[in-house]
Parts: C-alpha cells; structure tokens; sequence
C-alpha cells in the first residue's frame, strides 16, 4: 500500500501542475492575442501608406517584446516541470521492483525455441479453459501451436460470466441437472439465495418470500444460519427502505454477491470434474506470484550492510549448527554490551564482579583507573578485569 | 515486500515512459511555436526601426495573430496528450491499490472474493503483456476487449509497433526509420544497431535489383559514418557489388537471403520492448517458472511458517522473532544475525 502511495503522491502532484499549466498557457495566449488584435484595429484606421507616429512605433515595438516574453516565459514554464516528471519516474523506481527477473535466473529457459511451445500450449490451453475460445483460436494461429479445446469448458465458463452478471438462472440449471453430485456442496443454497434476493429486488420482497418458501427448506438443516441471515436481509429489498446495516450489506450488493457465487460455482464445478479450481497455468503463476517476495526479501537481505559486514569478517552471514565434532571451535561469546562476536582482538574480560564482557567494551566504560560494572554498581579498576578462556 | 511492489513494476513505468515521452514532444512543439513568433516579433521590430506604413504593420502584426493562434492550438494539444498520459498511470495506479487494500485488511468480507478476482486479472494482463512482447498482436487484442484491459494493458501503446512490423514484413523500412530517429537518443544509450542493419538491408535490396550504381550512392551516403564493429558488415556489401546476385559466394549468398527481413523484424521487436520495459524478460514466464520451481519443492513454504520443529539447519531459535520476513530453507538464520547486530 505504502508503494502506491508513494507513488500516487509524486504524480497527483504532476497532474496538478499540467492542469494549471495548461489553463495558464491558454489564459496567457489568448490575453496576447487580444492584444495583438486591438492593436491591428487601432492601425487598420489609418489609411495603409501613411508612416506611423513616433507613439505608435513605440507602441507596436513595446507590444512585440511583451509577446516575445510571454510567449517565452510559456516554454520556460512548461520546461521547468521537467524535475515533476522525473521524479514520478524515480518514484517509481524506489517503490517498486524493476528487475523482477533478477530473482530467476532460470526463467530464460522457459523463451528458448524449445521450451517456449510448451508455455504457449499450456497459454492456449487455459485460454480455452477460461471459456476465451475466439483467443485461444487466435494464439494456436499465430504462435503455431495445438491446444485442445473442450466444450465443458465453455458451459461452466458461459454459468459463471452469467453469475457475475448477476444471473443465476443458467447456474441453476446446471446444478438442478446434477442436483445427486451436488448433494452436501453449498453450491444449491448460494444460487437459490441469489436467486430470491434477485427477485427481491425485481419483482418485490412477495415474488421473493414465495421463491425462498419453495426451494429453501430442503436446505435448512445445513445453512441455518445463512438461511436466516438471507430472509433478514429481505427486509432493506423494499422501495425506500434505509440503508442496511453493514453485517447484511454484502448480501444486498447484486455485484459482490455474483462475483462471491461465479466463484463459488468455477470451483464446485471442476472439484465434480475431479479437476483443480485453476488451469495448471494460472496455478503455477499465482504460485510463482507468492514466492517473488520472498525472494526478493532474501536478496535484499544478502544484500543487506550487516550482511556484507558478515562476510567481509570471514564469517558466514547466517549460523549454522556444526554438531558435537564441529559444535566445540564455534566462537561462544558475543558481547552483551556491544553485541558483537568476541575474537582474538576482542577478547572476552571477566570483571572483578564475576560479569563478562568484551575489552573494547571494556575500554569504552572505563573513565581512567576507574570501572564502574554495566551490570552491578561495584566500581573497580579496568585493570583488575581479566581475560578468560572457553574450551 | 509484497507481490505488487515485487511484480508491478512495469505496470507502471511502462505508462510513465509515455508520459515522459509527451512531456519532451510537448517540450518541443512550445519551443519551436515560440521561434516561430519571435521571427515575426523581429520582423515587425525591424520594419518599425525602417519607419514602416500602417499597411506593412497590419500585415505583420495580421501574421503575428496567425502564429500566435497556432502556438495556442498546438500547445493545448500537446499539453492535453500529456494530461492524458497521467491520467492512464493514475488508472493503473488505481488499480493496484484495490489489491493493496485487499490486501492490508485480509479479513474484510469481501476481500477474498476481491483478491481472487484481482489476481485473475492480473494473470490476463500477465499474457496479454507477453503477447504483445511477443508480437502475437491479434491474440493481445482479442483478450484486452473480451476482458476489458485497454486501460491496464499496453495494447494501445503497442499498436504503434505493430504497423513497423507489418511494414517490415512487407519489406518496407519507412516506418522504421522513423522510428529510430525518434528514438534516437535512447537507443544510442542501448547500442542499438537497428538502424544500421535497416541501412544494410536497403543497400541489398538495391543490389538485388541490380541498381549496383545507386547502391553505390547509398553506401556513400549512409556508411560514411561508421561505428566500431561495423566495418566488417560495410566490407561484405561493399564485396557483394563484385558478384552477381544468385552467387553462391559467402557470405553474400546468405545477405541476400529472405530471412534476413524475418531477423530484423525481431531485432524491431526486442529493441522496442527493451525501450518501454526495464525488465528483459515479461512477467509470466518470471512467474511460472518460479510458480513451478515452488511447487517443485518438497518442503512447502506454509508449513515452514506455522512450525518451528524444523531444526536441523539452526537452533538460534531464542532470537528469532519473525517480522514478516519469510522461512526460507536454509535461511533461517538470517534473521538472527540481524537482530544480534542492531
């Protein structure tokens, strides 16, 4: 959200500045050719081959120089949006992820001459899954591939473009056709709501209650709550009722509620088909579209300064479990108040105290001869602290 | 980091491009109208400082209002096209902040319906970006309208491109040329050597037709100029004047053969696409192959996320505190690092 915020931010304000630039320019060129034009008038009354005053000499010439400045300031003006413009771009740039190949390295493979008519069967193929046949024709000509085009498809595709138009009425013949396979889906009572809150708001709350008494009590056991929820909602389906409250407000909203049932329907139907809701293209793409940021949060963490830090000390940048063998020559003692690895320039210094900490912690706290611990008040001299061993 | 700061890059900047673009036309057209009416602002300077008669004047001054007019018609034109280029990314900008609310407030009770739609567009504008990169222009077309992308795909911007293409196919570089002078300045930055290899083309063409003399001319004029590299291919034409034109000879047998047109039409695709995109490749093959790596791995992402018993890369696991950032296989220690240092 933040990204498109940003970005939103740098070109609501370009925008701003072309409109207003744009009405000056017109408001400025058409104050100047008014000018001009009085100026003509004024002329055009004298006879043409006399010679102009001296005034009026000097009035023509100031007049052209104020057009020559106007008409220069316009394009100075119009030149100084350009640091506007790129900054939209550059905002662009710091919001978002240019390279998203970076994390892929593999992905070319996939536009080699040999495996590029493989991707686009399997484009073809979705696109007719999609129920986009006049597409999916068109792809198989110009990419000169072969696809097979099912005619399910098309059927299931033709119910669920119908739903999110807000018709239930083909869905419902389909479901009524296989109302057995259908038996413990909730795919029956979504489009019988539909269908009821539809003729609610068509044919009024009575056509509506008389649907809703005819197909919804085979399905009270196993959708009380919604059934419920469904006959209240009918309540606000009267010509001028008040608003409804927001807990009823998806049911009476005819686009949400068919985009909620299209899909509903795309994913029952292919489960009977014994088939994934998405073709396996759409699929690896979402897959794909999920790990992208995680990716990215890694190289941006392999790329990170402490990272970088890491490596440049010899060490790894992530720790890593040696086991018994290994486990005894890892490096133990991190500095509780530096937070820094001990090494053998950094030695761990036990205090007079009995506490433990680094030397250049040490020699950081230490105010001359005087030491006072971090841990306990005892004050003691940096002398006194000694250098201990692990093994 | 979400999937649209690390995916929609190019939604975005594809249309900037534009946008900048009409921004310098419109940078142009205003300086060149503003010279236009200087010239008459000095004519009519000059003929006063003669001592002109009110006739001359009011001609002048008649032909200052005709350019000044036009300066008004052009800039508001110019300026009207830049409008209209920021309003396509506000569009698309738009459009990406539904799912970046979906997103943020995973718990409305709309937003799974609106997610799931929002990715099943983004998937169509997905294919129809690599179809139009891929010059399957008929294809891109038919789905932008049967899903109603215009406005969130470059269809428009791409239809431009294919008309050079058809040009080039039909073995005509008019419209590439120009092309290449109007984007001179950023394909030099890209070492482009469209234009060189279309210069090439033509001098063949012309030696196919047996204009051997004309072609000569053209070299003379074109290829005066060259760049490193270059003189090698200028050496081989230059040869092919010494043979007939169904030599058998390398390499002049294969610089006139057809599917050097084929080669350049991919070469006018790639070089287009590399202009607009500041990606090399599209998105979908991007996503799919790492859609199917991902289902690949046999130790899922989810279950990384919900489970800590996993322990056999690292056992830090008093520092861990995850903060968003992903459980990666063999990663796991990264976050600990992180936290030890601040």
């Amino acid at each position: 959200m933040d990204s498109c915020l940003g970005v939103e931010q740098d070109l609501d304000k370009a925008t701003i500045k072309f409109t207003a630039l744009n009405d000056h320019a017109k408001k400025v060129l058409e104050d100047v050719i008014n000018q001009v034009e009085e100026l003509k008038k004024e002329i055009a009354k004298q006879p043409p081959n006399t010679q102009l005053s001296q005034s009026q000499a000097k009035i023509v010439s100031d007049l052209a120089a104020s057009v020559k400045q106007n008409v220069f300031q316009l394009s100075t003006d119009h030149r100084e949006l350009h640091a506007t413009v790129s900054r939209v771009g550059k905002s662009i740039d710091r919001h978002f992820i240019a390279d998203y190949a970076a994390v892929a390295p593999k992905a070319e493979t996939f536009c080699s001459d040999a495996n590029r008519p493989i991707m686009e069967q399997a484009i073809a193929q979705h696109l007719y899954r999609q129920g986009l046949d006049e597409v999916g024709d068109s792809l198989v000509a110009e990419a000169g591939v072969t696809a097979e085009r099912g005619s399910t498809f098309a059927q299931l595709q033709r119910c669920a473009a119908a739903l999110a138009a807000g018709d239930p009425a083909p869905a419902l013949a389909w479901a009524a056709a296989r109302e057995h396979d259908l038996a413990h889906s909730p795919l029956p009572f979504a489009l019988h709501r539909m269908q009821a809150l539809k003729l609610a708001r068509e044919e009024g709350v009575c056509a509506a209650i008389a649907y809703a008494r005819a197909q919804f009590p085979a399905h009270a056991a196993r959708h009380e709550r919604q059934l419920q929820a469904a006959v209240c909602a009918l309540a606000w389906c009267s010509p001028g009722a008040p608003p409804p409250p927001p807990h009823y407000a998806h049911l009476l909203d005819p686009k949400a509620l068919g985009a909620e049932a299209a899909e509903l329907f795309v994913r029952e139907a292919c489960a009977l088909l014994r088939l994934a809701p998405h073709s396996p293209l759409a699929g690896a793409v979402l897959a794909g579209a999920r790990v992208l940021p995680a990716l990215h949060d890694i190289r941006a963490k392999m790329s990170h300064p402490h990272v970088l830090a890491a490596w440049a000390d010899d060490e790894l940048p992530l720790e890593v479990e040696l086991g018994e063998e290994g486990g005894g020559y890892h490096s133990v003692f991190a500095c509780p108040i530096l937070r820094q690895q001990a090494s053998e320039h950094n030695p761990p210094m036990r205090l007079l105290c009995g506490h433990v900490i680094s030397r250049d912690a040490l020699n950081k706290l230490a105010m001359g001869v005087k030491l006072k611990c971090p841990y306990c008040p005892m004050e003691q001299s940096p002398s006194e602290a000694r250098q201990i061993y692990f093994s | 980091m979400n999937e649209i700061k690390s995916l929609e890059h190019a939604t975005l900047k594809v249309p900037y491009e534009v946008f900048n673009k009409r921004y310098r036309n419109a940078q142009r057209v205003l300086d060149v109208e503003a010279r236009q009416v200087t010239t008459s602002v000095s004519d009519i300077d000059s003929a006063t400082k003669k001592g002109a008669t009110a006739g001359e004047i009011d001609s002048l001054l008649g032909g200052m209002v005709e350019k000044l007019t036009t300066m008004k018609r052009k800039a508001s034109e110019a300026i009207a096209e830049e409008v209209q280029a920021a309003f396509v990314c506000k569009k698309r900008l738009e459009h990406l902040k539904e799912q970046a609310e979906a997103l943020a407030d995973p718990n409305a009770p709309q937003a799974k319906t609106q997610m799931n739609q929002w990715r099943k567009v983004r998937l169509d504008r997905m294919l129809v970006d690599y179809f139009l990169r891929n010059g399957y222009y008929e294809s891109a077309n038919k789905l932008a309208d049967a899903r109603g992308l215009r406005d969130l795909t470059n269809v428009d911007i791409y239809a431009a491109a294919a008309e050079v293409e058809a040009e080039l196919v039909a073995r005509r570089t008019a419209r590439c040329l120009q092309w290449c002078a109007d984007n001179r300045s950023k394909l030099r930055k890209l070492n482009s050597t469209m234009e060189f290899k279309i210069r090439i083309q033509e001098f063949i063409e012309l030696v196919r037709e047996d204009k051997r003399l004309e072609a000569v001319r053209y070299a003379k004029k074109h290829f005066s100029t060259y760049e490193e590299g270059q003189l090698e291919d200028i050496q081989h034409c230059m040869g092919m004047l010494a043979f007939p034109k169904d030599t058998d000879v390398e390499p002049y047998h294969s610089l006139l053969g057809a599917w050097r047109w084929g080669a350049l039409v991919a070469q006018f695709r790639w070089e287009h696409a590399r202009l607009l995109h500041p990606a090399r490749l599209p998105a979908l093959p991007v996503a799919l192959q790492l859609g199917l790596a991902a289902l690949n791995t046999p130790y899922p992402l989810h279950t990384a996320r919900t489970t800590h018993t996993h322990t056999h890369h690292t056992q830090y696991t008093h520092y861990r505190r995850t903060r968003g950032c992903p459980k990666v296989r063999g990663m796991e220690g990264m976050e600990c690092r992180e936290q030890c240092t601040k």
